[in-house]
């Protein structure tokens, strides 16, 4: 072999075996992602170390890291991240990029930590915002936002679908979504809000002495916020349980994350499991409703957010829900209700929202709400339908003048086009806590079509002295009723002196308008005379936060209210002479009264221990405008008492509720007349809510536990209501003439379990 | 607003029906014991609005009284026109007519041609004047549809009082309202004329001419709507039990007997516009 060869031979199998012994230590460039487990959501500012090199690399914003260096062959990550279990894995690289993911477990996931809290903000007493890790959390409302109001104070123990604030009836409480008014807030039976909770940010509670953002409700508002969609991440849920199945899905729809949506929604078969349950009773002597059409109810939302500009934002916020129950009633005792009794509700809202952030200083806010209202009622061979078209417009002008001086500006308004259909008892119409029976109060037959226009303005102007330790807000409330024909101008006054760093005092009062409804105001059904009803409202809050900016520690809250009520609605029988003819007044603004009660909130928490202490006490009273005689109003809950308590270990958390709410009045029936036409007993009343019902108690437990997958968890409950089974009294019941009584019972220990899936 | 009160009735209404539950088992609305009234038939249910003479109505109550065993009571009869009566918590007459009831007010349940107390009272006869002029200052929807004239009942016996109330309707529609006639009672498909001891089903039949009226209401916007009657039957026993007590027209009652003798049936109609009739089956 000639030399040139040999050496060239030798310098390929040199250099071969070179090429080899470098690419066996050779680096690469290893792309990654820190993730928390279960939720997918990427971890920014997280240090990933390498070892035994000791190589170190820093997570972006949405989670992502590289190694340039990343040596191949067997190594060990190290993540430390505080909140968070440490990740110590050994691993092994052999490629030249890789998109590896490292999913990082939180230390708890059913208690939501935070490491800040900071100190509370000082914006106005009268004004409550739970949040949604607070109102998930809270045990007795199987993480329902508006049940979770039920811990708070001033919050009335209600018995059916409706929230009643402070001794008020609970029809002069509004309900709103996104600021815009909503028919009800509740499915029926009160078990569920009509929004899935994990949509819901926040639920707001306003009571006496709110602010002059909203109006036209005397006692109190409850407004939810709904959540933004996320954009880091695609995200889902999936539940079942014992009312109902639902889930969402939300994720960023460019890749920019500029636009994001959101999707979900919800049925219950609550009523098949009644309806099951209906079938199985074979009791002759006491017949169950037996259903035509189970109890149904369904609700669907539809977000869409648009974050392209750089100054302002546009949300489209779509929400419907649906009530539904057909029964057939084999009572003999009461031959309206015998038969068919069907009811349904329906309403949609499509809320566009436009914010402008002008500059840190000034900033606007307008949105409409744009819908329909449906109702229908049949009970036996009555009806009831109304077909409400609804259009409400707000805006909002906020802007810091200077460090002293503050104020924000803007409308308020609502459109209804009403079409209502009637072929139903005046009685149906009624305020009074015993109705004539359906068969003989006068049937108001007829289809009436209207339209109003509520025209709102608000002005809030915040004053600061002293170092902001003081804050003076002198506000105003102008509203319109193209119905009653008036405007109403309601100034507004609240005072917030900071006492020191943790404690506060609180001063509210304002002058609140509650217009009637068309129904009522109609000649066909009510009184076209009536005004709107008026309530003045004072309270003084006082607020202590122990916690010195920690989580644990104690935060008290503490205060009286007083509302002055002034031309309540009450039922008439006299006859009053409209446009020459002798006509029934229906309804006359004769009722007046007052409120005054105490509030009280203890808050404590110690590492995973929580405990809520919420008392209320309240004197609602009104007066008897034939006599003159006070008496207590349907909503006069001497004293409410709630105490929560919840301990949280790993993935697990227990926690129950205790609730003590005094008796409600009742106006006993002292006899009956009978009425041959309609074959049925007149209830002759005796003094009114001169009784009592007995006192409530309730014990209730939760338990949750979730297991954590790298990419989804999975959660459990087990609710129970009423644990000791205790019969609590929730009414009166009568035989048909009167002769004879019985107290009526609520439910009694009611399990219930439920499964969910988050990926 | 609205729309919340329909959800104040339907959560009311299924939350009473579904989630309340009483202990005591109240007496039964059909089942003859107690003094009950089972109706109040008047020889013209509806009153001429248009007449401006007296008007005589003839009103005879039906009565069962078994756990009475014979009785006198202490008969007193108002009357008077509308004013708001099922409206007040405290329903009374304003400026009442007393009216005569024969035997100088009084009614003996002795008398009754049913040894268990149950039948027919002494008839009454209540003079409305000038009708016209009484609902002259109501609306023509009100005129039209009706006006209600109450005749108030009350029977005293010892510290027990008992008060029922006959409506009649003041109206210018026509025809005027007749009452309900009643062909026969129906068991298991055949007539009868006592009451059965047997189980079986039960219905009523009617005349042609007493079969459910259809007649005409005025809408608040002056619209009339075609409305036809739909019968309200009660079935009144002495023992065992009737299922449903109460019925349309045109449905059934099934009858399961506490033994093998037989029962007291009082078949009521009404047609709700204050029309009432009955068969009154002995044993």
């Amino acid at each position: 072999m000639p030399f040139a060869l040999y050496l060239k031979i030798i310098s390929s199998i040199l250099f071969s075996l070179f090429v080899f012994m470098h690419s066996a230590n050779a680096e690469l460039e290893l792309k990654g992602q820190v993730l928390e487990r279960g939720t997918k959501r990427p971890l920014a500012n997280v240090n990933v170390f390498i070892l035994p090199e000791g190589l170190k690399a820093t997570s972006d914003r949405d989670g992502n890291f590289v190694f340039s260096n990343a040596p191949r062959g067997e190594r060990e990550w190290i993540l430390t991240v505080t909140g968070y279990k440490r990740v110590k894995e050994k691993f092994t690289y052999q490629g030249n990029t890789s998109d590896i993911r490292i999913f990082v477990e939180k230390n708890s996931y059913v208690d939501f930590e935070t490491t800040v809290v900071g100190r509370r903000e000082k914006k106005e007493a009268a004004r409550t915002v739970l949040k949604q890790e607070e109102f998930i959390t809270l045990p007795g409302s199987a993480g329902d936002p508006v049940r979770a109001l039920e811990n708070l104070p001033g919050v009335l123990q209600s018995f059916d679908a409706n929230v009643a604030i402070q001794g008020s009836p609970p029809e002069d409480t509004k309900y709103l979504i996104e600021g815009h008014e909503i028919p009800f807030i509740f499915h029926f039976f009160g078990l569920n809000t009509v929004a899935v909770p994990e949509t819901v940010e926040s639920v707001e509670f306003l009571t006496a002495g709110y602010g002059p953002e909203y109006g036209r409700a005397s006692s109190g508002i409850i407004n939810l916020n709904l959540r933004q969609p996320r954009k880091d991440r695609s995200y889902g849920m999936a539940y079942i349980d014992f009312t109902a199945s639902g889930g969402f899905l939300e994720g960023r729809i460019t890749e920019d994350k500029k636009q994001s949506y959101f999707v979900g929604g919800r049925y219950s078969y609550v009523g098949e499991v009644i309806k099951f349950a209906s079938e199985q009773i074979d009791d002759e002597e006491d017949s169950p409703p037996a259903f035509n059409t189970a109890p149904t109810y369904w609700d669907i939302n539809l977000t869409y957010l648009n974050e392209s500009w750089e100054k302002m934002k546009f949300r489209l916020i779509t929400l419907a829900s649906q009530d539904r129950v057909e029964a057939i009633v084999d009572g003999a005792d009461n031959p309206t209700f015998s038969r068919r009794v069907f009811g349904t509700t329906r309403f949609y809202r499509v809320i566009p929202k436009l914010e402008f952030d002008f500059s840190s200083r000034s900033k606007f806010e307008t949105s409409l709400g744009v819908g329909s209202d449906i109702s229908e009622f049949k009970p036996g061979e009555q009806e009831f339908l109304i077909d409400n078209f609804r259009l409400s417009w707000r805006s909002n002008y906020s802007r810091e003048v200077s460090d002293s001086y503050n104020f924000n500006i803007g409308t308020d308004f609502i459109f209804q086009d009403s079409t209502v259909e009637t072929r139903i008892a005046q009685s149906f119409f009624s305020r009074s806590e015993i109705n004539t029976p359906f068969e003989i109060s006068d049937l108001i037959i007829g289809k009436q079509k209207s339209s109003e226009l509520q025209q709102g303005y608000f002005l809030r102007n915040e004053f600061r002295f002293f170092s902001q330790s003081l804050k003076v807000q002198p506000n105003l409330r102008y509203d319109y009723f193209k119905l009653h024909n008036r405007g109403y101008l309601q100034p507004r006054l609240s005072v917030i002196y900071s006492l020191t760093e943790d404690s506060s005092l609180y001063f509210n009062s304002g002058i609140y308008v509650q217009p009637e409804n068309s129904i009522n105001l109609s000649e066909e059904s009510g009184n076209p005379d009536l005004l709107p009803t008026q309530s003045n409202h004072y309270s003084i809050r006082y607020e202590h936060d122990f916690r010195e900016g920690k989580n644990d520690g104690l935060l008290l809250t503490s205060g009286v209210f007083y509302k002055n009520l002034k031309d309540l609605i009450a039922d008439s029988s006299e006859l009053v002479t409209r446009d020459g003819e002798q006509v029934p007044e229906r309804f006359s603004n004769s009722g007046k009264g007052e409120v005054k009660g105490l509030e009280a909130l203890l808050r404590y928490q110690k590492g995973k221990t929580k405990v809520n202490f919420g008392y209320t006490y309240t004197e609602s009273t009104r007066i008897d405008p034939l006599t003159g005689r006070e008496f207590p109003s349907e909503q006069d809950q001497t004293h409410n008492l709630n105490l929560t308590v919840a301990y949280s270990w790993g993935n697990w958390n227990l926690s129950g509720r205790f609730r003590y709410v005094t008796g409600l009045p009742k106006t006993p029936i002292e006899s009956g007349i009978y009425f041959e036409n309609a074959d049925i007993y007149l209830p002759v009343q005796g003094e009114r809510f001169s009784e009592r019902l007995g006192d409530f108690w309730q014990l209730d437990a939760r338990l949750d536990r979730k297991w954590i997958y790298d990419t989804w968890i999975l959660s459990f409950y087990l609710d129970i209501q009423n644990i000791t089974n205790r019969e609590n009294p929730t009414g009166i019941a009568y035989s048909f003439d009167y002769s004879e009584r019985d107290t009526n019972m609520g439910l009694p220990i009611l399990p219930s379990f439920g499964v969910k899936g988050e990926f | 607003m609205k729309s919340k009160l329909t959800v104040l009735m339907i959560s009311s209404v299924l939350s009473f029906l579904l989630t309340s539950c009483n202990r005591a088992e109240f007496e039964e609305f059909s089942e003859l014991g107690s003094l009950r009234i089972l109706g109040v038939v008047a020889d013209s249910p509806e009153v001429d609005g248009t007449a401006t003479g007296t008007v005589n109505i003839s009103l005879t109550p039906v009565i069962s009284d078994i756990d009475g065993a014979g009785r006198t009571f202490a008969v007193t009869v108002v009357s008077c026109l509308d004013t708001g009566f099922v409206q007040s918590s405290q329903p009374s007459c304003e400026n009442p007519t007393a009216e005569a009831y024969p035997n100088g007010g009084t009614f003996n349940t002795t008398g009754l041609a049913a040894s268990d107390f149950t039948g027919a009272m002494d008839p009454i006869t209540i003079s409305i004047n000038n009708p016209a002029s009484l609902i002259a200052d109501f609306s023509s929807t009100r005129r039209f549809n009706g006006v209600s004239y109450y005749v108030i009942f009350n029977l005293q016996s010892g510290s027990e009082n008992f008060t029922f109330v006959k409506e009649l309707v003041i109206t210018e529609r026509t025809p005027l309202n007749q009452n309900p006639v009643i062909d026969s009672i129906q068991f298991n498909g055949s007539a009868i004329a006592v009451g059965p001891s047997s189980a079986g089903e039960l219905s009523m039949e009617f005349t042609p001419a007493g079969e459910p009226e259809t007649y005409q209401e005025q809408r608040s916007d002056g619209v009339l709507e075609s409305v036809t009657e739909s019968y309200l039957i009660t079935w009144f026993y002495s023992s065992g039990k009737v299922s449903p007590g109460r019925i349309l027209t045109d449905q059934s009652s099934t009858f399961k007997p506490d033994n093998t003798t037989a029962i007291r049936l009082v078949g009521v109609v009404k047609d709700r516009r204050g029309g009432t009739a009955f068969v009154n089956l002995s044993p």
